[in-house]
């Protein structure tokens, strides 16, 4: 093992460090030479920044200077030679003429046309009224209508940078000069701003060469001259650029950026010692240096690891497995050393022994293998990488009703279901592709005579000499008979729910012609059923994908007749014809077209189902036109039942009407006659007259009644709560006066419950019977009524009126609330008179209302009527709507 | 008060006539159907009634109608007309009152009867003139 490593890591360091190590050192050197250029450009960069703002900054001046000069203050001042005025401008205007809140002039005075100063500021700067006529300020700005950039004058103190511009007048000419002097020293410290590294500093000369901008404040003289200097001699010659250089002062070395002013030709120089502006990029380089050394390291350690652990031992097992599985069963590694490796190859070595051993063992069984398969009982055959059968057991050849020599050749996916070919084929394929065993396809094979078996099949690989996949063994058992006992229960418990659901002959037979059809399954199936003497085509089915002949319909309802004919199942070729069978009777008959005659066990069970359905539905069928043709006839009854009413009650008006007239006539003459011959009539004639009046009374009493019966036809929409209370103190209010009279009493129960219904039929019913109690009441005791009532849950109110009258004959209760009807009076009574109509309307009027009204009497001590009506009476009675009778009315004759 | 009766039946005219005898004041005329009554009603040389009692049913044109015409025609449709019926019936009631009779009695009727009709559709009218 440590000898494997050190071989390993040895290869590694040769092949993966050399190169790596010269690569890094390559780019770091690349990058050095990219970046120190990098760092020159950017100091030529900031010279040039520095150059624009001197450019920028002076201009700026020349603006400010230009401004003024052409104010109108400043050219009155001079105009006048007012001296203070013009003093106030020049200080005004210094103070607003800042860059960062600090003056850019150092000073600045007004000469007037002749050359002397006028005013000046600070003043001390000049004093008033010298003659600078011949300064080169003066001069210069005279000759040029703007504002003039001076060279920087060559003075002792600092340098400072004058512009001068005339004063011009209203028309043109010159009142004055203006001269201002730019403070350079300032310029200066704003440009130190440019240089940000340490020891970085900002020089700038004039054109000739002289220090005006200095770090070093000592060496900014116009008289130190630098001219000669590289990077000064350069930015004077050419627009910008960078460069290392030896400062012949100092020694350093100094890596330079420079660049000119454009217009006033000064030069700029950002200065840096190489040292300082080289810092970063040392650094850099340092960590690089690192980084790559670590990278090696990190390298070569993983190479060793790898070389170790993974590459060669998996390389090497890789091998000799390829050579094993192509059938290289001597193939060995070659064992060395104790290592893992050296164990792996031993286990290896005796895996490839005994894989050798019972491929041997396998090859030497082949012949009996065959025998076996020739003699088993399953259905075995075997299918070529072309997909035809090169083999077929004997049960193979029973099932599929072929011999063997029809058998082979033949492609298998011709006997395989269609429905199943494809599951069957990919199947196969995998088989030969990946040689490995899939078992469990269910499939259909389709036997010679087009029927069909079920079959689940394992199909397996058969190896060849080189490991190869030869052909497939299949090997099938044949689950036809059971998948057709699970069929039935379920078609079965199918049909037994569809026959409890459907009520209808129509669905039952369109339902269960499908579930029938699948429990075979069958490609067709037609259900008929019986109506009267004729067979109906009740409905058809065809399963999915049905093929064969087509349906031949007169064929298979002349099937269906016979069988209802016979009560026999009826078969010709392969459509069958089954009676559905209820209690001996043939209800009609299910025909289905059959490929499989073990399924066709299932039939009889099926309509035998289907046929209890049948007669139920046609039951049931039959119960509705039962109830409808019922409903009707009582719909038609009760039309003729109102019409009968309505004329009933036209007719009872009409006659009460046209019956009043001639009544009417009789009363009058009566009266006539009695007024007239009051003192003429004696005697009987008197009493004559007298019993004619009180008739014609009656009769008109009689009259009404009837009139009064005609109109309780119906409740009309004046259903209300009634307050009994209230209605009860009316009617005894109006009664009380004969019960004085008679000496009698009338008894109310306080708090009587309210109810519903119309108020002024109610007060009529309570009149009625309160009027019958005093008519029929007991002639040896005075009257006594009593009203009670209370309400009853679920059913309304019930009221009882209460007399202590003559009572009623036992037996005769019934007869009471017929119309005319008048119990007898006994014998030693007067007869009370009345037109036996009171409890008829009593009665109507109850039932009006939905309720029952009943007596019940002692005689000798009195009668009970008992009324319950409902807690809301009903919307519509029998009776119709009372319509205009005065425009149905006929004329008289 | 010419007061004009109009009735099919001879009795019921002869026992009206008789029952309105004992007013002084009253003036009978009579007509025995619907065509005699709108010829009375308008007859000015005979005298226009002041006040009518018109029975409903009769042959031919019956009282509404007669109603329905007196009331259309521009003299006498302000006349007092009062309906008379031997029975008693809401929706005659509710007829008459719809075509603009002053009354309703039912038969038969007595002088009582008739002068409080007569007071009544007269304190009516003046009720209605004056408003």
């Amino acid at each position: 093992m440590p000898s494997l490593q050190a071989k390993m890591f040895l290869v590694f360091a040769l092949i993966a460090t050399v190169p790596l190590m010269a690569l890094s050192y390559l780019a770091l050197e690349e990058t050095r030479g990219a970046l120190s250029t990098e760092v020159g450009r950017t100091h030529e960069d900031t010279a040039k920044a520095a150059a624009a703002f001197v450019g920028a900054f002076v201009e700026n001046g020349r603006g400010f200077v230009g401004s003024l000069a052409t104010r109108g203050s400043v050219e009155q001042a001079a105009q006048a030679h007012d001296a203070d005025a013009a003093q106030t401008e020049l200080a005004a205007f210094r103070a607003r003429s800042t860059y960062e809140g600090k003056s850019v002039f150092d000073r600045v005075m007004l000469l007037d046309a002749s050359g002397r100063v006028l005013a000046a500021d600070p003043p001390e700067s000049a004093a008033r009224g010298s003659d600078l006529s011949s300064a080169d300020t003066f001069r210069a700005a005279t000759n040029s209508t703007s504002a003039v950039v001076l060279p920087v004058p060559a003075t002792s103190g600092p340098p400072t940078l004058p512009i001068a511009a005339i004063v011009p007048s209203a028309n043109g000419s010159s009142v004055g000069v203006l001269v201002a002097h730019v403070s350079l020293d300032r310029l200066g410290a704003e440009l130190q701003a440019f240089a940000l590294g340490s020891g970085e500093g900002i020089v700038v000369t004039d054109h000739r060469g002289r220090v005006l901008v200095h770090q070093d404040r000592d060496l900014v003289n116009v008289t130190t001259d630098w001219s000669k200097i590289e990077p000064v001699r350069l930015a004077l010659r050419g627009p910008s650029g960078h460069l290392e250089f030896t400062d012949a002062r100092s020694e350093d070395a100094t890596l330079a950026g420079y660049a000119s002013v454009p217009r006033l030709g000064w030069a700029v120089v950002d200065e840096i010692p190489t040292a300082q502006a080289y810092a970063a990029l040392t650094k850099l380089t340092a960590v690089l240096i690192v980084l790559s050394g670590t990278l090696v390291g990190a390298i070569l350690l993983a190479s060793v690891v790898l070389a170790q652990r993974i590459v060669k031992p998996v390389r090497e097992l890789t091998t000799a497995a390829g050579a094993l599985s192509s059938g290289q069963l001597t193939t060995r590694i070659q064992v060395k050393g104790g290592d893992e490796i050296a164990e792996l190859g031993a286990a290896f070595n005796e895996m490839a022994a005994r894989i050798r051993e019972s491929l041997e063992g396998l090859r030497a069984s082949e012949a009996r293998y065959r025998n076996l398969v020739e003699s088993a009982n399953d259905f075995i055959l075997t299918i070529e990488p072309d997909g035809t059968v090169s083999f077929a057991g004997p049960l193979a050849e029973r099932v599929l009703m072929r011999d063997r020599g029809d058998l082979h050749g033949r492609a298998v996916s011709s006997l395989v279901h269609p429905a199943d070919r494809p599951r069957f084929d990919d199947a196969v394929r995998r088989v030969l592709d990946r040689g490995e065993a899939v078992q469990w396809v269910l499939h259909g094979v389709v036997a010679r005579d087009g029927s069909t078996r079920l079959l689940r099949s394992n199909l397996s690989p058969v190896l060849g000499k080189q490991g190869k996949v030869q052909r497939v063994l299949v090997v099938s058992s044949d689950i036809t008979s059971e998948r057709r006992q699970e069929r039935f229960r379920e078609s079965s418990f199918q049909m037994a729910r569809l026959v409890s659901e459907e009520s209808t002959v129509e669905a039952l037979a369109q339902r269960g012609l499908g579930v029938a059809l699948a429990a075979g399954p069958f490609a067709r199936g037609a259900l008929y059923t019986k109506a009267g003497a004729t067979l109906r085509e009740t409905a058809t089915a065809a399963l999915d994908g049905a093929s064969g002949e087509p349906w031949d319909r007169q064929a298979t309802r002349r099937l269906a007749e016979q069988a209802v004919a016979t009560g026999a199942t009826v078969r010709e070729r392969d459509v069958l014809a089954v009676p559905l069978l209820e209690r001996g009777e043939a209800l009609g008959a299910l025909v289905v077209q059959s490929k499989d005659r073990d399924s066709e066990d299932a039939l009889p069970t099926m309509t035998s189902q289907l046929a209890v359905g049948i007669r139920r539905s046609l039951f049931e069928g039959r119960l509705k036109e039962y109830a409808s043709e019922l409903e009707t006839r009582v719909e038609e009854r009760t039309a003729e039942l109102h019409a009968k009413n309505e004329e009933m009650e036209q007719f009872l008006y009409s006659v009460s009407h046209d019956l009043k007239a001639p009544l009417i006539s009789i009363e009058g003459y009566a009266e006539a006659l009695e007024d007239e011959y009051k003192t003429v009539l004696q005697g009987e004639a008197k009493l004559y007259l007298e019993r004619i009046r009180k008739n014609a009374t009656l009769m008109e009493s009689l009259i009404l009644d009837i009139l009064e019966l005609s109109r309780i036809g119906r409740i009309q929409d004046n259903v209300a709560t009634v307050d009994m209370d209230a209605l009860v103190a009316d009617v005894a209010a109006r009664f009380e006066e004969r019960f004085r009279h008679a000496g009698g009493r009338f008894d109310v129960q306080p708090g009587l419950p309210p109810l519903r219904g119309d108020k002024d039929r109610i007060e009529q019913l309570l009149n009625n019977l309160v009027e019958n109690a005093i008519k029929y009441r007991h002639p040896e005791r005075s009257p006594l009524v009593r009203i009670e009532g209370e309400r009853v849950a679920g059913q309304g109110v019930t009221l009882r009126i209460i007399d202590n009258g003559r009572g009623i004959p036992v037996g005769s209760e019934d007869q009471l609330f017929k119309i005319f009807q008048r119990l007898p009076t006994p014998q030693g009574m007067d007869d009370p008179g009345g037109t036996g109509m009171g409890l008829a309307i009593v009665k109507r009027i109850v039932e009006m209302h939905g309720g029952s009204v009943t007596a019940t009497s002692r005689p000798d001590e009195g009668t009970m009527f008992t009324i319950v009506l409902p807690a809301e009476p009903p919307q519509v009675s029998i009776a119709p709507r009372r319509h205009d009778r005065a425009n149905t009315k006929e004329p008289k004759p | 008060m010419r007061v004009l009766v109009v009735d099919d039946n001879p009795d019921h005219r002869f026992l009206t006539k008789r029952a309105l005898a004992p007013l002084a004041s009253v003036e009978v005329l009579m007509a025995s159907g619907g065509e005699e009554a709108l010829a009375r009603a308008n007859d000015e040389q005979g005298g226009r009634p002041d006040f009518v009692l018109l029975d409903i049913k009769m042959p031919g044109m019956d009282g509404f109608e007669v109603l329905r015409r007196l009331r259309e025609a521009g003299p006498t449709r302000d006349l007092p007309i009062v309906l008379f019926s031997s029975s008693e019936n809401e929706l005659d009631r509710a007829r008459a009152k719809r075509l603009g009779a002053n009354g309703f009695i039912t038969k038969p009727l007595d002088a009582r009867a008739f002068i409080d009709v007569v007071r009544g559709t007269v304190e009516a009218w003046t009720r209605k003139l004056a408003g």
